[in-house]
């Protein structure tokens, strides 16, 4: 169905290669999912695929490729716009009218369908991705999950025989994502229809994908194949197939259905043998940050409903939810950007409510979801300069202590040499760490991160999670708004669990993923009540249980 | 119901609002947008007069009584005087520029508020699909630009809070680059996306036969306008200035609608016109005949109230206050839960 042989692309105005010698063979009905680390060039593979690339982009296209019998790079992509469906990362910026039904038949209107036929395809479409009761909705009024299944329909409507999705769930939450993906797999299952879905966090997709594509800056280059072989050779993977390899399991698991009948032949008990693992370390004294009845309203509804809430010295606490539950609201109440319609803040004792946001973020570093809305300097180093600027810490501190403060933490932000560089150019890992810099660089004592894993590969999430770790050892109160509860497994000293803005859940995060329905991390899945939460929980207690257990466990250690 | 029957009526509307500066039928006009307003939330997903509406209108209202006391200083009723040193404000303040910095404020509060309910009852296709063909790529973009409006303006609110986060205080123009860059750069980025999206979805097939020549019989036409204006303009050739405006301009509509035949779409669904149309329009006909006749006089002076040069009470037509009602005509349509306003597909 897609076939890829020795391709090359240049972007203009550049002399690296994307893609380089990329030969690729997709099957027509597969379910394929590309993965690799960010600017490996997925998204440019993907938009070969339709013939965005290079017709769109630019740039010097070498080799042969063939979708469904055509060549993209002859045909353009609005021929192919017949053949392929392309879905975007983000859902809003690729809707053309306002309503949903409108822009489902948008496409239909260009290509001069007749109105049955428009209303036959339009229907259709709803009604395979289950959202016929939304046809008359505002799209702004839609939730992110049903926003992305919109977008879907939309580029089903000419009826494609193969659907690129680029990143379709990186800003939804859990279930959110599963239903969107749900819907997809459908689609291969009962239309046949050839997918191909970019993504970055693979214990998501991996369940769905029978063809995995790996794409890699290394000499490697491009692997593609089964998942389970193509797996076997790289090392950032999700939790579970990071178990599997590590215990020797074959054919190593893609997902925990898949995993489950090793766990429960090898060692049927190990959530009740387990469980006595779970260690209460109840953070003590008062308090660094606090909150005391918050409400909150936002464009007349109330989001915060009399919220409490506490976060200590030395710890990360993870905030998640739903979309829309309040955690966004929460950290800006917090940082004086929304004011409360009651209740109070407290920052080491005081009263910050009425304070403003210069004076409360001289101490409380805010970092909001999407970094580039932070960058418009023209070198890295003078986002930090300008943040110390702003904050009145250049005169206070001298130019020696601000040199010295400013090179630390390009050291610890792993940006050394990359100081004088205009940090729009910077990968988006490295765009994140220079708003995170222009946000600690005055040094506070509090972290509130609204989403920083959002769009990172496995690479720059451990980066971040190092350098977090690093922060909380020094004594830094961090509170992580996030999706990812992988990311929350390996990280958190403490979960709150926000929903329809009250804490339904504040804890030890292996006492509360277990009422967080839909939230809940691999190792949590394969192994429930055992509050295992990471791959190396769950073998460290393997090898502590060894002795008593007649069979060896850890094969592959 | 049909766009064309709401774009008749916000013709009426701003008819009505811009003719009459008299408080009491500004009043009328104001409470009959607020009434259809209050309705339509009622059958579909219109907004009523949300905080921020009204903090906008008020905003409007004082800084134009504000801004109308301070630089016009006509008027017999001297509040204050100013010394005359000072630029632009020095001399009378006057209570009858305050009261026409009042009424002018209402004014503008009251097309705001009909503009914005009409974006919200209109569906954006519909507006599109009211467009002649000819111009339909002008039109799209066009209402990508409205869509786009409320989107920027949340980047911007984001912007704002992630400089003001970092200490940022807005004191010199140097200080506007860490607001507009970031915005600049996302509404490039943004609209590159759409682009691609669109493209992805077969848009932007063209008729790249005459493409070259079209074009630059567009450059040529427009050129014709310009070069017609300076002439008008400078008064060395009027007549052959206000020729080569007049064919510009029927070569710039031509052109177009050659490149609108050559544009094959269709329309998804077809919005009906209903009795509730007809009544809309008539009401709308009203209006704007009162205005008309307003204007020349016939139906009295109330119309054309102006505070200057001495304030006076202004007088009231209790049949125009009552023909205004013609704006109440959007009432009509029965309610029911809906939201796809505007729309009978």
């Amino acid at each position: 169905m897609i076939v890829f042989k020795n391709v090359d692309f240049i972007y203009p105005e550049t002399s690296t290669a994307v893609l380089s010698k990329v030969t690729l063979h997709i099957p027509e009905g597969s379910f394929t999912l590309v993965a690799g680390r960010s600017g490996s060039g997925k998204s440019t593979l993907l938009r070969c695929i339709n013939g965005l690339v290079p017709h769109f982009t630019g740039g010097t296209i070498k080799g042969k490729i063939r979708v469904a019998g055509l060549d993209p790079v002859i045909v353009g992509p609005q021929m192919m716009s017949k053949r392929v469906g392309f879905v975007f990362q983000d859902p809003e910026n690729q809707f053309v009218l306002d309503n949903v039904e409108d822009e489902v038949a948008f496409a239909l209107e260009n290509a001069a369908f007749s109105q049955n036929e428009m209303h036959s395809r339009v229907n259709e479409v709803l009604d395979l991705l289950g959202i016929s009761h939304l046809r008359d909705r505002d799209l702004s009024t839609l939730s992110g999950g049903e926003c992305q299944k919109v977008a879907i329909a939309a580029s089903l409507a000419l009826r494609p025989k193969i659907l690129v999705l680029d990143e379709p769930t990186s800003q939804l939450d859990p279930q959110s994502a599963r239903e969107v993906l749900d819907a997809v797999y459908r689609l291969n299952r009962e239309l046949g229809l050839t997918i191909v879905i970019a993504e970055h966090r693979l214990e998501r997709v991996l369940a769905y994908a029978d063809t995995l594509v790996y794409m890699s800056k290394d000499v490697r280059g491009l692997i593609h194949g089964n998942p389970q072989d193509v797996l076997s050779g790289i090392e950032a993977v999700p939790p579970v197939v990071s178990l599997g390899k590590r215990l020797g399991w074959k054919p190593i698991p893609l997902s925990i259905e898949d995993a489950s009948p090793f766990v429960s032949s090898l060692l049927p008990n190990i959530s009740e043998e387990f469980s006595t693992l779970i260690q209460n370390s109840a953070l003590k004294g008062p308090p660094l940050v606090s909150a005391r009845g918050l409400k909150v309203a936002y464009n007349g509804r109330q989001v915060l409903h009399g919220l409490d809430f506490n976060l200590w010295r030395g710890e990360i606490a993870c905030l998640v939810g739903p979309n829309g539950a309040g955690k966004t609201t929460l950290l800006k109440t917090i940082v004086g950007l929304m004011p409360p319609q009651s209740g109070e803040v407290y920052l080491n004792g005081e009263r910050i409510t009425s304070t403003s946001v210069v004076e409360i973020c001289g101490s409380i570093g805010y970092l909001p979801q999407d970094p580039n809305t932070l960058l418009f300097a023209e070198s890295v180093r003078e986002e930090l300069m300008t943040t110390l600027r702003n904050h009145k810490y250049i005169a206070q501190w001298g130019e020696d202590r601000v040199e010295r403060t400013i090179s630390e933490l390009l050291k610890r932000l792993g940006l050394v040499g990359k100081g004088d560089l205009y940090p729009r150019d910077l990968s988006v890992g490295e765009r994140q760490r220079v708003a995170l810099g222009a946000i600690t660089v005055t040094l506070p004592d509090v972290l509130l991160l609204d989403e920083p894993t959002r769009g990172l590969d496995y690479h720059a999430k451990q980066a971040l999670g190092d350098l977090l770790r690093g922060w909380k050892e020094e004594g830094l109160a961090i509170l992580l708004v996030t999706h990812d509860v992988e990311l929350v497994a390996s990280l958190a000293d403490r979960l709150i669990y926000l929903q329809d803005g009250e804490i339904v859940a504040d804890g030890l995060p292996a006492s509360v993923f277990p009422v967080m329905s839909g939230f809940i991390p691999q190792m949590l899945r394969l192994f429930p009540n055992s509050g295992l939460l990471s791959v190396d929980d769950v073998c460290t207690a393997i090898e502590r249980l060894k002795k008593n257990i007649p069979s060896p466990i850890c094969m592959g250690d | 119901m049909h766009a064309w029957a709401w774009i008749a009526w916000l013709v009426a509307t701003v008819a009505a609002v811009t003719a009459s500066r008299n408080p009491f039928y500004l009043a009328v006009i104001l409470a009959c947008i607020i009434i259809v307003r209050l309705r339509m939330k009622q059958r579909s997903k219109v907004q009523t007069f949300e905080v921020n509406t009204l903090r906008l209108a008020v905003f409007i209202t004082f800084f134009s009584t504000l801004y109308n006391a301070a630089v016009s200083h006509f008027g017999d009723h001297v509040l204050v005087m100013l010394p005359a040193k000072i630029p632009l404000i020095g001399g009378n303040i006057t209570l009858e520029a305050l009261v026409y910095g009042f009424l002018n404020g209402l004014a503008l509060s009251a097309l705001f508020a009909s503009f914005g309910l009409l974006t919200q009852v209109v569906s954006v296709r519909d507006l599109i699909n009211i467009v002649p063909r000819a111009f339909y790529p002008i039109a799209l973009v066009v209402s990508i630009a409205i869509t786009f409006i409320p989107v920027t303006l949340r980047q911007y609110r984001q912007i704002q809070d992630a400089q003001a986060i970092r200490g940022h205080k807005m004191s010199g123009l140097r200080d506007w680059l860490g607001l507009l860059l970031p915005l600049l750069v996302g509404g490039l980025e943004r609209a590159m996306q759409l682009a691609e999206a669109m493209t992805a979805r077969g848009f932007a097939h063209t008729n790249g036969e005459h493409s070259n020549r079209l074009r630059a019989g567009l450059i040529v036409s427009l050129l014709g306008i310009l070069g017609g204006w300076l002439f008008w303009a400078t008064g060395k050739a009027a007549v052959l200035g206000m020729v080569l405006f007049a064919i510009g301009s029927i070569a710039i509509v031509i052109i177009l609608g050659y490149l609108g035949r050559g544009t094959k779409r269709t329309t998804y669904g077809n919005s009906s016109w209903s009795l509730v149309d007809t009544i809309m329009v008539m009401g709308a006909l009203i209006v704007s005949g009162v205005v008309i006749f307003g204007l020349s006089g016939l139906a009295g002076e109330s119309l054309g109230y102006s505070p200057y040069p001495q304030l006076a009470f202004p007088k009231f037509s209790p049949w125009i206050g009552l023909s205004l009602l013609g704006l109440l005509a959007p009432l009509v349509y029965p309610i029911r839960a809906d939201s796809h306003a505007g729309v009978d597909s």
